[in-house]
């Protein structure tokens, strides 16, 4: 599971102007409750997995993202 | 003088025949003629569009599509009847960067090349203020602002109509297309050419000397259907063809720009010393926001509807397992990049069927060379890093920009470049560097097509400096041959 602050970087998976949420409704009250209201979750489906590309990035379902923003 | 061969068949002797009525055909015949000498200019098509000289342009394809149809037009004019107009100059890296195709680049300087920079800038009819960008540098130092100009733009078989026309030195001669060109041996020099008509009427046009100028794609099938050529198996023969060039149109993804930021229209260019860090192609990257979903093909019209129909009820993100697009208003980023000459790679060869005339048909082979691939990767990473770290945004990338098991999502820009290149010597290209071919004393070669790299700006321009260059050459060299 990875985690961010959700008003520092767009969650994987939203489109530009869009809110999509990756998780079910239930799970993701359920991980905002068990993370904190200001924290989005990525990573909640198998397809989503970081990948590391260099100069403290990573990719997770095509954002290239600061690896900062994150943590496991 | 314009005269029309389909039906008046009047050809004289020529000092220069120059072939293909297109930007660098025009702009070369006008001022072989300012320069004393008696000109013919062979167009294949009319004063407008028809059917009957378009499909001349058909070509067989393999590997990706370029269009080769409908982006070349064949009439008075040429492409320029439906060139957008940018216009963006080489650079001096453009001239001395290595090709890690390992092809020798540009036998003549940056500073040779561009000393016709001004006079093509007032044929392309651009502002004084010349070559500017509407925004900031990314921060970083790898991407700066694209800095072009837009031409209005020209359409070179309207503007300069009347000056052919009233010139008594320049024959043009319209629906005249030529379907041989006769090399005698002998001489070592190109004897006559052989035109026809739209019914196959045909006659021989002579002159002291012959230039091309039809286009990369048809300058080589020209060339390459020229039987008495071919069997001269002269070494730079062996290049006609070779190393056909675009530009790299990438889908590179989506972007979400930083809040506050007017992100319609952002263009960024490589630096060199990007370029030199990742060893990859220049070019435009550009960022934009998507006016109206985007569809293709026969049914086009349905798809369309049914995008947006998916974008309004907001359930679009459902869709794309069925198929990928974008709604209205998302960010897209598109490039314009730099391809490589690959001597193994794209190219125009001859396909076994003919055309209308009698004349073997182009086979069209376009496809990225592992060095294309590369610019194309490391470019979108190395974008979408510093875009967020300058605070612009984020990027999402396209899914083949990390998994170099997908195919990626590349079309043309209809910039045609590279099949006659220019080189120091035969072993390496077509033409010298005054864009005579070796082996041939009186047969040159203008347009994109004598291009041995093709930079990451529109090739429109530098074609027109190149015409200009040519121009000069032809004109120190007079009526003599």
């Amino acid at each position: 599971m990875w985690i961010t602050r959700s008003d520092r970087a767009p969650r994987a998976g939203i489109s530009p102007g869009r809110r999509r949420l990756l998780g079910g409704g239930l799970s993701l009250l359920a991980l905002t409750w068990l993370y904190g209201p200001s924290t989005a979750v990525i990573g909640d489906r198998q397809s989503v997995s970081p990948m590391a590309i260099g100069d403290g990035f990573v990719v997770i379902d095509g954002w290239v993202l600061p690896a900062s923003y994150f943590r496991e | 003088m314009l005269r029309d061969f389909q039906t008046d068949k009047t050809l004289g002797e020529y000092d220069v025949c120059v072939v293909g009525g297109g930007p660098a055909g025009i702009t070369l015949a006008l001022k072989l003629v300012e320069n004393g000498l008696r000109v013919a200019l062979l167009e294949a098509g009319g004063l407008a569009y028809s059917e009957a000289s378009q499909s001349l342009y058909a070509v067989e394809k393999q590997g990706l599509d370029l269009y080769a149809e409908t982006t070349r037009l064949r009439y008075l004019g040429g492409t320029s009847n439906h060139w957008s107009g940018r216009c963006r100059p080489f650079e001096a890296a453009d001239f001395t960067t290595p090709l890690p195709t390992g092809l020798p680049g540009w036998p003549i300087s940056f500073e040779e090349f561009n000393r016709t920079l001004p006079a093509a800038m007032k044929i392309l009819d651009l502002p004084e203020i010349g070559f500017s960008a509407t925004h900031a540098d990314m921060p970083g130092g790898l991407f700066s602002a694209d800095r072009h100009a837009q031409s209005a733009p020209t359409r070179f078989g309207e503007k300069y109509l009347a000056a052919m026309k009233s010139s008594p030195t320049l024959h043009v001669h319209v629906n005249c297309n030529l379907v041989d060109l006769v090399f005698d041996p002998g001489s070592g020099a190109v004897s006559h050419l052989v035109v026809a008509d739209y019914g196959g009427q045909r006659a021989r046009i002579k002159a002291g000397r012959y230039v091309l100028a039809t286009g990369a794609i048809e300058n080589a099938r020209l060339l390459l259907n020229s039987a008495s050529l071919k069997s001269a198996a002269l070494p730079a023969f062996r290049w006609v063809g070779r190393c056909l060039m675009e530009h790299l149109n990438v889908d590179l993804g989506t972007f979400m720009a930083a809040e506050g930021l007017q992100a319609n229209d952002l263009q960024y260019f490589t630096s060199q010393a990007l370029v030199t860090r990742e060893g990859v192609g220049r070019g435009n990257i550009a960022f934009g926001k998507l006016a109206e979903v985007v569809s293709y093909g026969r049914t086009a019209a349905i798809k369309t509807f049914m995008k947006n129909l998916a974008c309004n009820l907001g359930v679009a993100d459902k869709a794309q397992f069925i198929t990928h697009f974008q709604c209205p208003g998302a960010g897209t980023i598109g490039t314009l990049l730099e391809q490589f000459p690959s001597a193994q790679g794209s190219r125009v060869e001859l396909a076994d069927v003919r055309d209308a005339l009698g004349l073997r048909k182009a086979r069209v082979i376009w496809t990225l060379a592992p060095e294309d691939k590369q610019t194309i990767r490391r470019l979108s990473l190395a974008v979408a890093k510093n875009f967020a770290e300058a605070g612009l945004g984020f990027v999402k990338l396209h899914p083949a920009m990390t998994n170099e098991a997908l195919d990626l999502p590349v079309s043309p820009h209809a910039h045609h470049m590279g099949t006659t290149r220019m080189a120091s010597s035969a072993e390496w290209g077509v033409v010298d560097e005054n864009c005579r071919m070796f082996g041939v004393r009186n047969l040159y070669i203008a347009g994109s097509s004598v291009f041995p790299t093709g930079g990451g700006g529109n090739p429109t321009m530098p074609l027109i400096q190149l015409a200009l260059r040519l121009s000069e050459h032809m004109g120190r060299l007079g009526a003599r041959m």
